[in-house]
């Protein structure tokens, strides 16, 4: 469960609100999506809401998890251990294969991968049709084949939680179909709670619910 | 992240190359120029040391203080205007109980040897050619446990002067100032005495100059006779199994002893001051050398990581710790700097043997002679550790610059 409580963030020298008083609740399991104009201040809510950012007052309480007050150790080994993200960029590290990408996050406390684990990476892969690119780099795949490696590397822990920001943003329609229908997958098979951002009204209403915000408020 | 370390340095292997490069060359400069000159230092004490005592004890010598007359004559609280202030110097010519000495150096362990001897000035002459040298009147046995003079003699044999009778070995030089030839029975005068005949049984070379001029050896008993000092010494060379030990026991005895001893350090003073100064050259060389490389890995790193910023945003938000991105980038110079200092470590060793091999000159013996270097164990060690901190200190900078961005900012300044 995630709580947003009364959250504020200002930015800059003059502490610009882009976020005023946003409270609501996300169910284990839900599948929700963010949307609003650009600057409305759905990213800066879902960088909140995944730890990666913190509020400037205000609450957020993750799993128990109260992100304000809970050491960055406990933070970073719970954003290892339940969550996953998936970036517009996909963020893929250019040295690796698609196979290590995806087992990077197990390299946290894994010098050495298990073959279990090497088994799951593959079997992720191949249910995104890239058993052919296990051992590409980044660079020899598409757009599309990179956004679904990143989605492969968010999985890989089995997380609680996945966050995604504009996750079809750089892909096109075919593409950016198939990211959404894995997402929706995973949502309905794991029970993975997903949040993902998006400026796509069609991609918006494949979510169970919608938060729509409005110059940092909710709509 | 060691992983990873490896596989982006791997990425970028012309530039990989020539960091580790540059720190090849700054750990193989290192290992040249310090062979060289620790080379050349451990062949200089090896021709001033060997050739001589590790520690010598000679007869007292005192300089006249004339506070200390003062005391002596008039007590510590009278007020003394000295007209003309004592001066001189109180010497003794001879050692004042050579048997406790004796004693001493059989009964201590670090003794390899000792040679009693009796120094003095001397006048040799040959016909209308004459030259002083310094008479060293020892026992020939005793010399050759002190020093190396056996490996030095280019005619005769050093223990020649064992059985005594006037005979007399000299350094090449004076046998050439004095004209002389292996053989030749030439005048020796100490002193006020008469001059003896001495039989040349045999000449030096020790490659020193000031010694091979200056320097004859004889018989002690002969030198006591010619000096009208029976049964005296002035000296006693003392070679030890470890020669690191030679300054600690030096001070010791001269602790207990009212005789003058002195380490081969001690009285070689500005020889080890020259050394010092050759070492901290050699340092300065080298830091210099590894401070252009630290530089290279500094810049390399530092645009690295301009250039990695999504990936070390997509690493932080995977979990990993600041500590753990400061690790990635702090491997890699690391992995740099062994690499380099390793690599380097080898090369320097085989162009040390391959400089050892060139023929430099032929000495007056006709032997020819080579760049002497020294493969110390402790030139490897501090050249690896040089290598170690100059690309841990080049690398932490930009390590720790990295680990503290925040994923947010990152994605932020990416999207503007």
């Amino acid at each position: 469960m995630i709580l947003v409580n009364k959250v504020c963030k200002s930015f800059g020298l003059f502490q610009q609100k882009v976020l005023h008083d946003v409270s609501f609740r996300i169910e284990d399991g839900e599948f929700v999506s963010l949307t609003g104009r650009s600057g409305s201040g759905k990213s800066t809510l879902l960088y909140i809401i995944s730890t990666l950012d913190l509020p400037t007052s205000g609450e957020i309480i993750i799993d128990q998890y109260h992100t304000s007050k809970s050491s960055s150790d406990a933070i970073h080994h719970f954003r290892n251990q339940q969550v996953g993200f998936v970036f517009q960029f996909h963020y893929l590290l250019p040295e690796l294969t698609a196979l290590e990408n995806v087992l990077m996050p197990l390299r946290k406390f894994q010098s050495v991968i298990v073959n279990e684990k090497l088994e799951l990476a593959k079997i992720l892969l191949n249910t995104f049709n890239l058993e052919e690119k296990y051992h590409r780099y980044p660079g020899q795949l598409s757009g599309g084949e990179q956004q679904r490696v990143a989605i492969a590397r968010a999985l890989i822990m089995k997380p609680k939680y996945i966050f995604a920001d504009e996750p079809t943003g750089n892909l096109d329609s075919t593409n950016g179909k198939v990211v959404m229908d894995i997402f929706r997958k995973v949502n309905r098979e794991d029970k993975t709670t997903i949040v993902f951002v998006t400026h796509d009204e069609e991609f918006a209403l494949m979510a169970d619910r919608q938060i729509k915000l409005a110059d940092g408020s909710l709509a | 992240m060691l992983f990873l370390a490896k596989r982006q340095l791997l990425s970028r292997k012309t530039q990989t190359a020539l960091i580790v490069l540059g720190i090849i060359l700054g750990s193989a400069a290192y290992v040249i120029i310090s062979g060289m000159f620790l080379g050349f230092q451990n062949y200089i004490i090896n021709q001033l040391i060997n050739n001589d005592a590790n520690i010598r004890v000679s007869a007292h010598e005192e300089v006249i203080d004339p506070k200390q007359m003062q005391y002596t004559f008039f007590g510590k609280d009278s007020l003394v205007n000295w007209l003309i202030p004592p001066s001189g110097r109180r010497d003794r010519e001879h050692i004042e109980n050579p048997f406790e000495w004796t004693h001493r150096l059989r009964e201590n362990k670090h003794v390899a040897g000792f040679a009693p001897q009796l120094v003095s000035q001397a006048l040799l002459r040959k016909g209308q050619l004459s030259t002083s040298v310094t008479m060293i009147g020892t026992e020939a046995k005793a010399q050759t446990t002190v020093t190396n003079i056996n490996d030095y003699m280019v005619s005769g044999a050093f223990s020649n002067l064992k059985s005594g009778g006037n005979r007399i070995i000299i350094g090449d030089g004076v046998l050439a100032k004095i004209g002389a030839r292996m053989g030749s029975t030439i005048l020796v005068a100490v002193g006020k005495s008469e001059p003896k005949a001495f039989k040349i049984v045999g000449t030096f070379h020790l490659g020193v100059q000031e010694l091979d001029n200056t320097t004859a050896y004889a018989n002690l008993s002969d030198v006591q006779k010619i000096n009208q000092t029976p049964n005296q010494i002035s000296d006693i060379a003392i070679r030890l199994h470890d020669i690191k030990l030679a300054q600690n026991l030096a001070t010791q005895w001269s602790l207990i002893s009212h005789d003058k001893v002195q380490s081969w350090d001690q009285s070689k003073a500005n020889v080890m001051a020259v050394f010092k100064t050759q070492t901290a050259l050699r340092f300065f060389m080298t830091v210099s050398i590894l401070l252009v490389a630290s530089f290279g890995i500094y810049n390399v790193l530092s645009v690295l990581i301009n250039q990695k910023k999504k990936e070390i945003a997509i690493l932080r938000a995977m979990g990993f710790s600041p500590k753990e991105i400061r690790f990635l980038f702090l491997y890699q110079g690391l992995i740099v700097g062994i690499l380099g200092g390793t690599c380097g470590l080898i090369l320097g060793f085989f162009i040390c043997h391959f400089i050892e091999t060139i023929p430099l000159f032929k000495d007056s013996t006709g032997k020819v002679n080579h760049l002497k270097m020294s493969y110390e164990w402790s030139i490897y060690i501090s050249g690896f550790l040089l290598a170690f901190i100059s690309s841990t200190i080049a690398s932490i900078l930009p390590a720790q610059y990295a680990s503290k961005m925040t994923p947010i900012d990152i994605i932020r300044e990416s999207a503007t």
